[in-house]
């Protein structure tokens, strides 16, 4: 299935006034649009969990039909989009009953200076620090690993605050522990970083 | 905005093409449900408003003319009509009336026949 470029320039309310009005290819193009976004954070957010991702995602996208008609154009449809796998996310951990995350102790973790090499604002495409990185990212504790993955979506910090349902400001600190403790478990590897 | 570090392995994933499927017919199913829904509801209130039409227009279609009759109440109807409903004793009152009143009438026109002249 490809995507016309036309249809990119087209905004997510207006492809979903679309969608309910009958438009066949307006769906389909709001969910090409994030699928590949929603099923990384997924992916990436329970890696290292019983949970699967393939579960959690296809149940947003069915939350999200369910949803359409009652949507109202509040924010962005990312945000919403990641709010609602969010509370699937969390349903499905507190059926499960059963943390297999792992959680760094906040107060103990020295502060050491980030690697010079590591150039930040650049899409970086190196395998081998994207696996390094990939596999820090699961050492996090749940909340920290969920902040960081949603940053990296370009959601904005109010946001991630409106979908964990919690302040700015202990979005902020748990966005500053993520960072401190991937710089500890990138520094602690013993593979070059290129 | 402050530059950080942004990753494609965190950022994207290659999504099942069964999972592609299943969501995009889901879409579909539940937008042709909705139309549905829109068209029946536009039928149920398209309907009524015909039917509260057709009401009023028969209302004013059977409204009589003579407001008049209308109006009288079937006690008062009752009444009107009594008074054309004789019982016998009644009908032999009138007749017994009517007779002496002709009875008398034809006496008055023999009394005036003897006493005028030429008979």
């Amino acid at each position: 299935m490809s995507m016309n470029k036309s249809t990119e320039t087209v905004s997510d309310t207006h492809l979903i006034k679309a969608y309910l009005n009958g438009d066949g290819q307006a769906f389909e193009t709001l969910y090409f649009r994030y699928r590949q976004q929603l099923y990384g954070y997924l992916s990436n957010l329970l890696r290292s969990s019983s949970i699967d991702p393939d579960d959690i995602f296809e149940e947003t996208w069915l939350k999200v039909i369910d949803k359409l008609p009652a949507y109202r154009d509040e924010g962005r449809f990312s945000a919403w989009l990641f709010r609602l796998a969010h509370n699937l996310f969390i349903d499905q951990i507190r059926k499960n009953r059963n943390r297999t995350f792992l959680s760094t102790d906040q107060e103990d973790v020295p502060d050491l200076p980030a690697p010079e090499h590591l150039q930040p604002a650049d899409v970086i495409e190196n395998r081998e620090l994207g696996e390094e990185i990939t596999r820090a990212v699961q050492r996090l504790s749940t909340e920290q690993k969920e902040v960081f993955l949603l940053r990296q979506q370009e959601l904005s910090f109010k946001e991630i605050a409106e979908i964990q349902k919690c302040s700015l400001n202990t979005v902020l600190s748990r966005m500053h522990y993520a960072i401190k403790n991937l710089r500890i478990f990138l520094a602690g590897s013993r593979k070059q970083i290129k | 905005m402050k530059k950080y570090l942004k990753l494609d392995a965190l950022t994207k994933a290659e999504v099942p093409r069964e999972l592609d499927l299943r969501i995009l017919a889901a879409g579909k199913l539940r937008q042709g449900a909705l139309l549905q829904r829109r068209r029946k509801l536009r039928f149920v209130f398209s309907g009524a408003a015909a039917a509260a039409a057709f009401a009023v227009a028969l209302g004013l279609c059977l409204m009589p003319q003579n407001q008049d009759f209308r109006d009288v109440s079937r006690e008062e109807y009752a009444k009107l009509a009594a008074l054309s409903d004789w019982t016998s004793v009644e009908q032999e009152n009138y007749n017994l009336s009517g007779e002496i009143f002709w009875g008398s009438t034809s006496v008055t026109e023999l009394a005036d026949n003897r006493t005028s002249p030429g008979v």
